[in-house]
């Protein structure tokens, strides 16, 4: 029969050998979402982010984009960009495409927290087809939440905001 | 088929050891549902915990040594734990530094899966991942004959088309191997390092949420938390059957 500190062992053993960190999972490889985003090889470029954008950016997204820079992909009037916020505590990575005034596709590329991954469905990323961004940087629809989810739909509709935002400042230069 | 209750001494017997069992979680589930019930008014959220057990299981304890190397000439460029600082200024999550390229405008810290680059005061312009990349793993950083710089990789080697690092063009001539001197900081330095790597530690909210739902322990945890709820309706329903099932004394006293 197992004593009691055999079982004591194995239960202090299930319960610290693992720890609080979610796994990273990769739903779309980003270069086969900018590949699947175009119908030829689009042109990579940067937007730098000088203090009016990044003034304008935390007015959007409530914080500070990190860095002075956001790459992104183009082909004459489309971009595609690659953007990550915050859902609860890790960096949820998304692809956006935009063309005219509009939002073309919105897809979740990497997911990293352990709650809320329903976001990358397409019952959830449909809404955001057709998104588009008043003179007030307000969206022209609701966004439709989760349950369970509610970070992760917040931290992806401001996303799409600094979507639409940064991608009209590409079309204004 | 005539189905009968155990006995009631049975019955009592598993009531009793399951409710020692699971006395400890319940009473666990318990206090931290009473407590993060009332989060605002028992101001949870702004309550930091800085036990060095409470850091390890959320990845923040000092485990990790600290390596330290020279950037810009007279700047520092620190790498503990996962996290890259730039002096004492918290740089990116990343993993140790496999080389530095200086440039004019911007310089590069390359790690096995990102690279960050850098202005000259030493502020993060961007930080691209591997899944941008046009290799997986980094495994050296040097330079090619003509003196520009080249990141290795099992991939194939590659070298920045310009000096703004946006896009990359294959280099499949000889090189020269950068090893990157790491240097040896001061204690104080040491400690201001792990100061900010800790920062102000974990939220008690956070972490009476986690001992709630038995995350603080990962999946094992939560299924102590999952066998404690099922303990819960097994203890409500022992505790039912047992009040059902007559004790046989009653049944003699009654039948006398």
């Amino acid at each position: 029969m197992y004593s009691y500190r055999t079982i004591l062992g194995v239960l202090i053993y299930i319960l610290c050998g693992h720890s609080v960190h979610a796994i990273e999972q990769v739903y779309l490889e980003p270069e086969i979402f900018i590949a699947q985003s175009f119908d030829d090889p689009p042109e990579q470029k940067i937007l730098w982010l000088t203090k009016e954008v990044k003034v304008a950016i935390k007015a959007i997204i409530g914080h500070d984009y990190p860095g002075l820079r956001i790459r992104y992909w183009q082909q004459g009037g489309r971009t595609a960009w690659i953007l990550e916020e915050i859902g609860k505590v890790k960096p949820i990575t998304t692809g956006f495409v935009l063309e005219g005034d509009e939002m073309c596709a919105m897809r979740v590329l990497i997911y990293r927290e352990s709650h809320g991954w329903e976001v990358r469905y397409p019952f959830f990323t449909d809404q955001f087809t057709g998104l588009r961004l008043d003179a007030s940087n307000r969206l022209n629809k609701p966004i439709d939440g989760i349950s369970g989810a509610t970070l992760s739909v917040n931290a992806l509709t401001r996303l799409s905001k600094l979507a639409l935002y940064l991608h009209r400042k590409t079309q204004a230069q | 088929m005539n189905w009968q209750l155990p006995r009631k001494r049975t019955i009592l017997a598993w009531h009793r050891w399951l409710g020692i069992v699971s006395a400890l979680f319940l009473l666990s589930l318990a206090i931290t549902g009473l407590a993060l019930n009332h989060t605002e008014l028992l101001k949870l959220d702004r309550i930091p915990i800085q036990h060095p057990f409470i850091l390890e299981r959320y990845g923040m304890a000092d485990t990790g040594t600290v390596q330290a190397y020279h950037i810009h000439a007279s700047d520092i460029l620190v790498h503990l734990d996962g996290q890259l600082f730039y002096n004492d200024r918290a740089l990116a999550s990343a993993s140790q530094p496999l080389g530095i390229i200086e440039g004019e405008s911007i310089s590069v810290v390359a790690t096995a899966t990102k690279l960050i680059y850098l202005s000259p005061q030493g502020d993060c312009i961007e930080i691209i991942d591997n899944h941008q990349l046009p290799y997986r793993t980094l495994t050296a950083v040097g330079t090619t004959l003509d003196q520009r710089p080249l990141l290795i990789s099992p991939q194939g080697n590659w070298t920045p088309e310009d000096g703004y690092w946006v896009e990359f063009d294959a280099y499949n001539g000889s090189y020269e191997v950068a090893t990157l001197e790491a240097i040896a900081p001061n204690d104080s330095a040491v400690q201001t390092w792990l100061n900010n790597f800790q920062g102000s530690g974990v939220s008690l909210y956070r972490v009476l949420l986690d001992l709630h739902s038995g995350r603080l322990f990962g999946w094992g945890g939560r299924t102590v938390m999952d066998l404690t709820a099922v303990a819960i309706i097994l203890l409500i329903s022992s505790g039912i059957s047992a009040w059902l099932r007559p004790s046989p004394r009653n049944h003699q006293s009654g039948s006398s």
